[in-house]
């Protein structure tokens, strides 16, 4: 049989040749990791800044979860949960072209009719999606008459999603922790809500004879659709008797111990 | 500019955020690549791992230049909570896409494409490879050009 190369991703390829230039492209860049609106607060904002070195494309949209038991966001068809901010929030812009620096606001506004919902926390997932990270490259492509657009690719747009969190008439939550099972290394912990809001925290493990942290922080969040989600725990068989659980909203340990939501010896 | 000066260059270039912000960076490095293969029947299968070996009933087939993907990750309010999934993943021009899988970190290779992958962030710029098995659906000569695409989403919990 005679053999025929196939040519596949030119753009890899070419990443390949010149490695040094592998951040010849552009990188998304989010000033916020979680935006709260409120009944006071009805406009918030995130900024995307292009931090790479081309010209990026980048999508707004929005995207709903659930949470499962086992802190897994579901992913849901969008507007078929009762508590998804969505239909109650309007933003703009929703396709953004950023030069290499430049930046731009997303608004994020409550419709006026929102506040008649029913009391509770909404919430939806404010995506930005990178439709193309390297705009130049694009277009010279499409401009060359010996485009390499034959071969086989493998294409990953990459995105972030950030929870935007209306809290309307609702109290904050109240958290409280058990010993579900303590067996050798390991332990379960159970993490309990009240409240409609949502919970969003830290886990310390603390060995109470040291005062310093047994463990690295474990941040932990209960969405509003959970009452209490299981955590396994590792433990050090010695230290088992002396260490002190705090769930705080601080990731800082010595401000966790003195601003603790629930904690519970192990 | 050597390897590990390259990873310096990117670990600079992440870690710091303009003042008074948190924030959050994806940039990607690398797109998966398959490299050379042979022309060849349908029914070939290649599983390129998230360190870049390349396996499958097609690997005979394989040449050269096959690579994991690869995305660079900070995040200056570290640690949180996030969760990385493949997703709108799709196959055109005779390859089907059987799964997507990740490593974050250099940990353990697992699928990401089915209940998502949870991770705890860093603010050092932290990689997350990419690996893909797909096969081929029809005969691929030279002249093809098959494509598979998805999205990878990081979703702050």
């Amino acid at each position: 049989m005679m053999l025929k190369k196939i040519r596949l991703s030119a753009s890899a390829l070419l990443l390949v040749l010149i490695s040094p230039c592998i951040f010849a492209k552009a990188a998304l860049y989010l000033t916020e990791d979680v935006l709260f609106l409120s009944d006071k607060r009805q406009i918030t904002s995130v900024d995307i800044i292009n931090r790479g070195t081309r010209t990026g494309v980048f999508e707004v949209r929005w995207l709903d979860h659930e949470m499962q038991q086992d802190g897994v966001l579901k992913r849901i068809e969008l507007g078929q949960l009762q508590h998804s901010l969505a239909p109650k929030v309007r933003y703009s812009p929703r396709r953004v072209t950023l030069q290499p620096g430049q930046s731009q606001r997303i608004k994020v506004a409550l419709k006026r009719k929102a506040k008649q919902s029913p009391a509770g926390e909404y919430y939806s997932h404010l995506n930005v999606l990178t439709i193309n990270d390297d705009l130049e490259s694009t277009i010279e492509l499409q401009q060359s008459a010996d485009s390499e657009q034959q071969g086989l690719h493998v294409k990953a747009r990459i995105g972030i999603s950030i929870p935007v969190i209306w809290r309307h008439q609702v109290t904050a939550a109240k958290a409280s922790l058990s010993v579900a099972r303590a067996e050798g290394s390991k332990a379960k912990l159970r993490l309990e809500k009240k409240g409609q809001a949502s919970l969003r925290g830290y886990i310390h493990v603390i060995n109470q004879k040291t005062g310093q942290a047994a463990k690295p922080v474990m941040p932990v969040v209960l969405y509003p659709n959970l009452d209490n989600r299981l955590l396994e725990l590792a433990v050090p068989d010695d230290n088992q008797e002396d260490l002190l659980v705090i769930y705080s909203a601080s990731a800082k340990t010595e401000e966790a111990k003195d601003n603790a939501l629930a904690q519970v010896n192990l | 500019m050597n390897k590990k000066l390259l990873f310096f260059a990117a670990s600079a270039f992440l870690c710091c955020s303009p003042s008074g912000y948190s924030a959050f960076t994806l940039v990607k490095v690398t797109d998966i690549s398959l490299g050379n293969v042979l022309a060849g029947p349908s029914g070939r299968q290649w599983v390129i791992s998230t360190s870049g070996s390349v396996s499958g009933t097609g690997s005979s087939d394989y040449i050269s230049g096959a690579q994991a993907g690869e995305i660079l990750i900070s995040d200056t309010t570290a640690p949180a909570s996030a969760q990385i999934q493949a997703i709108n993943i799709t196959g055109t021009g005779g390859l089907s896409v059987n799964q997507i899988t990740c490593s974050y970190n250099s940990g353990v290779e697992a699928h990401c494409d089915q209940s998502g992958y949870i991770v705890i962030t860093g603010t050092l710029a932290t990689s997350l490879k990419l690996g893909i098995d797909l096969q081929s659906t029809q005969f691929h000569n030279g002249g093809d050009s098959p494509q598979a695409d998805f999205d990878i989403e990081i979703t702050y919990q």
